[in-house]
């Protein structure tokens, strides 16, 4: 295992690195746009920078001059804009950093883009010297599936699509007809929001579980709800349709942190135990919970539901 | 020439100017205006840019250290030599372009449109401890699209006003973090007081070789100074870094996804080779998002799939096989493992008499 090399000095983020940092993030974004001008809340947003630190990278770039080349720069405030002038002020955009470039591949190659595309953005962005066969240093536990880009495109163009989908329990995948709405990524999972034609209603999909997209072409009038708006759909859909189960758990047991969960107290007959009531859209989904937390989780109510799970258990040695 | 005193590092906007961030950024833009490359002599003589000083050694090491500097915020400035150049001429400096500037007319609208909504995906879900970098990508896609139409595209409201976003600036002010991105950027080693699940606490010093997340926490793997072993380290477990220390390079060989860690990894027994079987139907998709990718899987004669990992906790291995038991999942070894999964549904099962 190759040992830190030791170099002959030590180095520091100061001050100085973060002022000389923002200037330069200042000129390149200026650069970017045609008559390099942009507002002081595009400039605030972009550097992620207060007024007086935006200020005080203004008052470093004023003074950048050459004396044989003649060239200065000149970048005052307009009013609530930001002007950059002068002989030879305009910088290029840079290389992503290491760090950067190694998160880059990392988005690129989970969401599987094109290769074409991959190749483009490597080429301009990522660091002099990047290996494309590099093994990742950076890398995330949520699997977003082989159909990504076919969804996303789907999705911006409104088009309608027929999915492959494999639902749990199903031996195989089955077609189905969507409308995509939205992506939506938890900490465990990514899924496609979508309304199912036939079915009139709106589902969600795991992305690694589609096996296939046939992008139909069809425009449909189909818009993806606000974030907040899914949501209270989603909460509204599993009261409506989801039956709550009453769960205890034993003290000490590690309490889950499902989305269903309605309500949570101490158990009436002071025994220490927590009672849960959960709405639960599967129950198969449940029951492997209760298994996995081998006693430490008991269904409580309704009794058809026990009587459910006891039969998913035998089913299973 | 402007007043040269210490500025404190709060920075206020009638704070006279910092002598080094002027020093390093006309250094920058006058290698950047520059049609030819400029000698040593021409920098180190060059009072306005900060040198000029009556001792020229000073000067040199100022230079070099500015050099330094400036390649630590991604700009090279390399020596320019002539192939026929005498061994007594003095060096020449230039910026090394294709090293320091991204590459201009290589990437379509359309790459960069879809690169945007990738990373918009990528940080889609809770805080997330990739954001710190993939922000600072976006927010170069972004301007790329500038250059590309003229103007700023406009932002997605969804994102400026969702809660997601707020989060995600929540994530990107985590000045933990950030140090850790940087370090990771800089390849310089980070001294850090660890706070290990026992509630133990510990200084010790890492080169970081790779970070991922497991959901929405952050992990760094690193070669730590402690135990002289490539460990792995929660990023919220890290109450304090420390200044960067030394340079190291990432093994070429090293690679993050080996660290992805799954229920069983983490108990103090010792290591047990395991198998599952999954039913036929699964795709190799659907098995890598259960496995991480770990362990190695083939087909059996039948077509199910048998998954062969090493287990350190037979509890958390069946609790694991259980939780993914309506997938077919289920333990074929060793026998072990088998009785302990068949236990814990026995447990399981008890608990409703």
């Amino acid at each position: 295992m190759p040992r830190p090399r030791p170099s002959r000095r030590k180095s520091i983020l100061t001050g100085s690195d973060r002022r000389v940092e923002r200037a330069i993030r200042l000129l390149e974004l200026l650069s970017s746009v045609e008559g390099t001008i942009v507002t002081a809340d595009e400039a605030r947003t972009y550097l992620e920078a207060t007024d007086a630190e935006i200020d005080e990278a203004i008052a470093l770039i004023a003074t950048l001059a050459d004396r044989e080349s003649g060239a200065r720069a000149v970048i005052f405030r307009d009013h609530d804009d930001i002007v950059l002038a002068g002989e030879g002020s305009e910088l290029m955009p840079l290389r992503l950093s290491l760090g950067e470039g190694a998160a880059l591949a990392c988005v690129m190659g989970e969401l599987h883009l094109p290769n074409d595309v991959r190749d483009r953005l490597s080429r301009a962005l990522l660091p002099d010297g990047w290996r494309p066969d590099a093994t990742p240093l950076v890398a995330g536990t949520v699997s977003f599936g082989a159909w990504y880009p076919a969804l996303q495109q789907a999705i911006a163009e409104r088009a309608r699509i027929r999915i492959a989908y494999r639902a749990h329990g199903d031996t195989e995948a089955r077609e189905r007809l969507v409308d995509p709405l939205a992506l939506e990524v938890t900490a465990d999972a990514a899924y496609l929001r979508a309304r199912d034609v036939l079915k009139r209603g709106e589902r969600r999909y795991r992305l690694e579980r589609i096996a296939a997209v046939t992008n139909l072409g069809a425009h449909t009038a189909a818009a993806a709800p606000s974030d907040s708006a899914a949501h209270a759909a989603v909460a509204e859909s599993l009261r409506a349709t989801a039956p709550l189960v009453e769960l205890a758990l034993a003290p000490g047991a590690a309490v889950p942190t499902w989305d269903g969960i309605e309500e949570m107290s101490p158990a009436p007959d002071g025994a220490g135990e927590t009672r849960l009531k959960v709405r639960v859209a599967a129950e198969p989904w449940l029951f492997d919970h209760v298994l996995a937390a081998g006693g430490a989780l008991r269904i409580v109510a309704p009794a058809a539901t026990v009587d459910a799970f006891l039969t998913y258990a035998a089913t299973l040695t | 020439m402007t007043e040269r005193r210490r500025q404190p590092d709060d920075g206020t906007a009638d704070a006279p100017l910092d002598e080094t961030a002027q020093r390093l950024l006309n250094l920058l833009f006058i290698f950047n205006a520059a049609e030819r490359p400029l000698t040593t002599d021409e920098i180190v003589s060059d009072a306005d840019l900060g040198y000029g000083s009556p001792n020229r050694a000073s000067d040199l090491r100022k230079f070099r250290r500015d050099r330094e500097k400036l390649a630590e915020r991604g700009v090279f400035i390399a020596e320019v030599r002539a192939t026929d150049a005498a061994e007594t001429e003095q060096s020449s400096w230039a910026i090394d372009r294709a090293r320091t500037f991204a590459g201009g007319g290589i990437v379509r609208e359309g790459d960069v449109h879809l690169l945007v909504k990738a990373i918009d995906a990528y940080l889609a879900g809770p805080a997330h401890p990739l954001a710190p970098p993939l922000n600072a990508v976006r927010i170069r896609a972004r301007e790329e699209l500038a250059r590309l139409a003229g103007e700023l595209p406009p932002e997605d409201p969804q994102r400026v006003a969702s809660p997601t976003a707020s989060q995600q600036n929540r994530a990107r002010q985590n000045g933990t973090a950030d140090a850790l991105w940087t370090a990771f950027s800089l390849r310089r080693t980070v001294p850090l007081t660890y706070r290990n699940a026992r509630g133990a606490s510990s200084q010790r010093t890492v080169a970081v070789y790779g970070i991922f997340a497991h959901g929405a926490t952050g992990y760094v793997v690193g070669l730590d100074s402690a135990t002289q072993a490539v460990r792995t380290f929660r990023i919220d477990r890290i109450e304090r870094v420390g200044v960067l220390g030394d340079s190291y390079e990432v093994p070429a060989d090293f690679d993050v996804r080996p660290y992805l860690f799954l229920p069983f990894d983490l108990g103090e027994g010792e290591p047990v080779a395991a198998t599952f079987s999954l039913p036929a139907e699964r795709t190799r998709a659907e098995l890598a998002a259960l496995t991480y990718g770990r362990g190695t899987s083939e087909r059996a004669g039948d077509g199910s799939w048998r998954w062969h990992i090493t287990v350190r906790d037979l509890n958390a291995a069946a609790a694991f096989a259980l939780e993914h038991a309506r997938d077919g999942m289920r333990p074929v070894a060793p026998a072990a493992l088998v009785d302990t999964w068949r236990d814990t549904i026995s447990k399981a099962v008890s608990a409703h008499a």
